[in-house]
């Protein structure tokens, strides 16, 4: 029977002399490895729509590794810590190299050579978080995060115990247990650890798991810290529109910052907002300017042909859907190309130009 | 409804474009000057032939810069049009005036926007080459030749210039327009630009520590001049041993005044020297702010100001009581976009005197109960508008470490603006300025203009100083309501100047690259501010122009060429700041 992860239930972090916390003197004593460093600290940075990079691995976001997901119960902690007791705790007698461990995952959690000496005989939390951070160096997140987890056991008081945390949150993203990932990230959180990359992570989790309220204060979160991040001001327009919250779309993408600036699906996102409370001039502008950064966005294109349509205005809009058949033909769509091509011709738009791309895609399709 | 008369309408409308074209065709070749002559016959007939087969709709341009209702000094380099559009491919750019000055017609061959060259020694780990954004990938560029810039300016004296960008795809069926209004103003600017040119490249050390800038890479900042008039600046100062911060000059252009953080970075030495074409600073022209234990041993460090004469010199000082650490709120980052939060958190105002070299606490903007900063003189020298707010800690205990700019961890502070008598360093009550003070917000570094008739100051949640939301403001000199400025961009609007004459402003602001650049406003006698001028070229595109200053020498950047610093004790090492 799998068992749920214990929740972790840690000691808030004391305070050092200077006044910071125990989790920032982690921080501003920096990266202990390219883990940490690279993958962590600065170079996460989920985006929606394709894979996570991490260092110079390639991994799939937690909620499109579902089918992946594989479960760390407490059993396998436990089954950790009593392999690394049995290996390392009783000793002496069993040599390192032997020292093989499995966790709840179908990866084989072995330990480095050179990480021998730190867990000779009863592992401190520093040497298991270190295991952990090699784990997850080694892409073993799985076997990382057992080892977080031990740290975190072994030590709840210790010195950067949020930041450990939120490794083991990672861990568990990564090797696809969002669930008890989301509540390692919550416990980071909670202990005070601070890096726009929890939220980032512990807002796309949950956006994953349908927490969609508790997702938009992730991404605020996110936002606070770095206004411009284009993943979180994607995702929270989303989620505010799921909710019919045209209002706060509006105020999440209609400042000056972001004019001209707002990727495509912001564009639409805040179109469909002015659309909702039947502001069709604001939405046709708001198009307009983002198809103006993004030619190449049919989906754009679409929305603004059928806004101006909306308005009467069809000869805008046939031009637009000509423009929007030209670049799909450009681009070999030319099933697409003609639809739109078309659709340019019954809105009246039927000039000489009009004439010769349905021409050519129909040729082109002939073919 | 009515097809019939619609087609009908439609066949007429297309005659009368097609003669109106022919017409105008006609008049181009044979009565336009210039660029006018570019048109062929065959472009022409092209284009008729295009008013015939073109789409019925012309989608719209964004034209980015510059903004309608923009105002250029005369005298400007050409700047940059900018724009995005979907629809064309190529483009044509019709200026018409307002006057009888003769349009003029100019063709764009497409080239997108650009970043100017890096300065290689600015790379870091810490910081990032500049990028295009997403807006400005998307941009194509056309900047006017030197001799069609003029014939723009000229025209556009009496009324604003009408700049049409239109599409074309295929070259000569037009489906996308739009256009934008520019004047040129009849004010000069009439002075050069004083500023600090710096890398953006924040430092752990080995125990972690965040510096703005390594010790070994304090002499990669500049100071530069420039003329509004040409294409680049020139440096006059570079290779300080120490940091030097907040410059100033006499409203007369006589005198130039620089913070210097000096020995153990104590903010303890003030440079006050004769303004000349070949500038030296030796010892004989340092202040020591530290050796008067009398009205305080510190200076907090920065924004001290040279009185409109010359003769004295105001700054913030910690007081007599207290130790400089715990006088300012100060964090640095290793986000090189905003890479320091600093601020005054206790200090009074101070005086010294030149002829004396004394300096004594200003009553009335002496009490230690507040922070009292920012000291800026009226142009009669008669009061000073500062910034005030109740002292405090710089840190509580316990208090987290802000990790970001704007994070409300920082110490929070919102300064009020007030203004007291000078009289003769005798001070007097220090009152609040209606508009920039009671307000909610934090109003800090005000600068009076000229004429003494408006100062324009900073708006920001909290603290001062590179502040991401700051935004710049303009209320009567004598209070009233408080205005923002058209010219305010999207991220940091800060460090502004006045010119001489008071017509233009000039500030730093982030929003077109981490890279701060500096951009000039035109302010009416009304107040009102037109939209942002990018002062183009200041500098690397890597590197960040900040305090620009006007200096009172005449319209020419030659009236400063160099400052040579031979100061004998100059310390080797020194914690900088950069912004």
């Amino acid at each position: 029977m799998w068992l749920t992860r214990q929740r972790l239930t840690l000691q808030k972090p004391t305070k050092a002399r200077d006044g910071a916390s125990r989790t920032e003197l982690a921080v501003r004593k920096g990266p202990t490895s390219e883990f940490s460093r690279v993958g962590l600290l600065q170079g996460l940075k989920p985006n929606i729509n394709s894979a996570i990079v991490i260092g110079t691995t390639k991994v799939m976001p937690c909620y499109k590794a579902a089918s992946n997901r594989f479960r760390v119960s407490l059993f396998a902690v436990s089954k950790v810590m009593l392999l690394l007791v049995t290996f390392y705790g009783t000793a002496e007698a069993v040599p390192f190299q032997n020292a093989t461990f499995a966790s709840g995952s179908p990866e084989a959690c072995t330990p480095p050579e050179q990480m021998k000496a730190q867990l000779q005989g009863k592992p401190g939390a520093v040497a298991l978080k270190d295991l952990g951070v090699w784990f997850a160096d080694n892409k073993q997140y799985a076997c990382a995060a057992d080892a977080f987890a031990s740290s975190l056991q072994t030590d709840p008081n210790q010195k950067d115990v949020g930041h450990i945390a939120f490794m083991f949150g990672v861990s568990l993203d990564l090797s696809g247990d969002m669930k008890e990932a989301i509540g390692a990230l919550q416990e980071a959180e909670q202990l005070g650890y601070r890096d726009i990359n929890l939220h980032l992570l512990l807002a796309a989790a949950l956006d994953a798991s349908q927490a969609v309220k508790e997702a938009e204060n992730e991404w605020r979160a996110a936002l606070q810290m770095d206004p411009e991040y284009t993943a979180a001001l994607d995702a929270l327009s989303n989620d505010l529109l799921r909710d019919g919250d045209f209002n706060g779309v509006i105020a999440l993408l209609e400042v000056p910052r972001l004019k001209g600036q707002r990727t495509p699906l912001q564009s639409m996102n805040l179109a469909a907002a002015y659309e909702g409370l039947g502001k069709l001039d604001e939405a046709r502008n708001v198009l307009r300017d983002g198809l103006n950064t993004a030619s190449d966005s049919l989906p754009l294109a679409n929305e603004l042909a059928k806004v101006l349509i909306a308005l009467n205005d069809r000869a805008g809009a046939g031009t637009v859907l000509y423009l929007a058949g030209v670049l799909a033909m450009e681009k070999g769509a030319l099933e697409e190309a003609r639809g739109l091509l078309d659709r340019a011709v019954a809105l009246g738009d039927n000039n000489a130009d009009v004439r010769d791309a349905l021409a050519k895609v129909k040729a082109l399709a002939g073919k | 409804m009515f097809p019939a008369f619609r087609a009908s309408q439609q066949t007429k409308y297309k005659a009368v474009a097609y003669l109106t074209i022919f017409v105008a065709a006609f008049l181009t070749i044979n009565f336009l000057p210039g660029h006018g002559k570019t048109l062929g016959i065959e472009r022409i007939l092209a284009t008729a032939q295009a008013a015939q087969e073109g789409p019925q709709t012309l989608l719209p341009i964004s034209i980015d810069y510059p903004e309608n209702g923009s105002i250029f000094p005369p005298g400007i380099a050409p700047p940059t049009f900018l724009w995005r559009d979907s629809a064309g491919t190529s483009w044509t750019i019709d200026v018409a005036f307002a006057g009888k000055a003769a349009a003029i017609h100019a063709m764009a061959t497409g080239e997108h926007m650009k970043l100017g060259p890096i300065d290689p020694q600015c790379v870091a780990d810490s910081n990032k080459p500049p990028k295009l954004t997403a807006q400005q990938a998307a941009s194509w560029a056309w900047t006017p030749d030197a001799e069609t810039w003029r014939a723009i300016q000229a025209g556009s004296v009496a009324g604003p210039a009408t700049v049409a960008i239109t599409g074309y795809r295929d070259g000569h069926v037009a489906y996308s327009r739009s256009s934008v209004e520019v004047t040129t103003s009849k004010d000069e600017v009439g002075a050069p630009i004083f500023y600090r040119d710096v890398p953006l490249m924040p430092s752990a050390g080995v125990n972690g520590v965040v510096s703005p800038l390594a010790p070994t890479s304090i002499p990669l900042i500049h100071w530069r001049i420039r003329d509004i008039r040409e294409t680049e600046s020139h440096t006059v100062l570079k290779d300080m041993p120490t940091c030097g911060n907040c410059h100033s000059f006499s409203a007369d252009g006589k005198t130039f005044g620089m913070d210097i953080d000096g020995p153990a970075n104590d903010k303890g030495l003030y440079a006050v020297v004769p303004v000349e074409k070949h500038m030296t600073i030796a010892n004989k022209d340092m202040v020591h702010w530290n050796v008067d234990g009398k009205v305080g041993t510190t200076r907090v460090g920065f924004m001290s100001q040279v009185s409109p004469d010359g003769r004295y010199v105001v700054s913030t000082f910690a007081g007599p009581n207290e130790k400089l650490l715990d006088s300012y709120y100060v964090t640095n980052f290793l986000d090189y976009r905003f890479l320091q939060v600093f601020y005054p958190t206790r200090g009074i105002l101070e005086w010294y005197s030149r002829a004396t070299g004394l300096r004594s606490p200003l009553p009335g903007a002496d009490d230690p109960h507040y922070i009292q900063t920012d000291g800026v003189w009226s142009p009669d020298g008669k009061y000073i508008v500062f910034a005030r707010a109740e002292a405090k800690a710089p840190r509580e205990p316990g208090q987290e470490k802000a990790i970001y700019a704007l994070d409300p961890n920082e110490t929070q502070i919102k300064y009020d603006l007030y203004r007291i008598p000078f009289n003769d360093g005798k001070g007097g009550l220090a009152e609040p300025i209606v508009g920039a003070s009671g307000n909610g917000m934090s109003n800090n570094f005000p600068k009076v203009s000229p004429d003494g008739k408006w100062i324009v100051f900073v708006q920001c949640r909290n603290g001062q100083l590179m502040r991401p939301d700051s935004q710049l403001y303009i209320v009567p000199a004598e209070g009233g309501t408080a205005r923002r400025l058209r010219a305010n961009t999207s991220l940091m609007n800060s460090w502004h100047s006045f010119s001489p004459n008071g017509r233009w402003l000039v500030f730093s602001s982030k929003a077109r690259s981490p890279y701060t650049q500096m951009y000039l406003t035109h302010i009416d006698a009304e107040g009102n501010s037109s939209p942002a001028i990018l002062i183009d070229n200041a500098t690397a595109a890597n590197r960040a122009v900040n305090i620009p200053e006007f200096a009172n020498v005449g319209p020419s950047a030659d009236a400063i060429q160099d400052i040579t610093v031979h100061v004998a004790d100059a310390p080797k090492a020194d914690v900088a700041k950069a912004n």
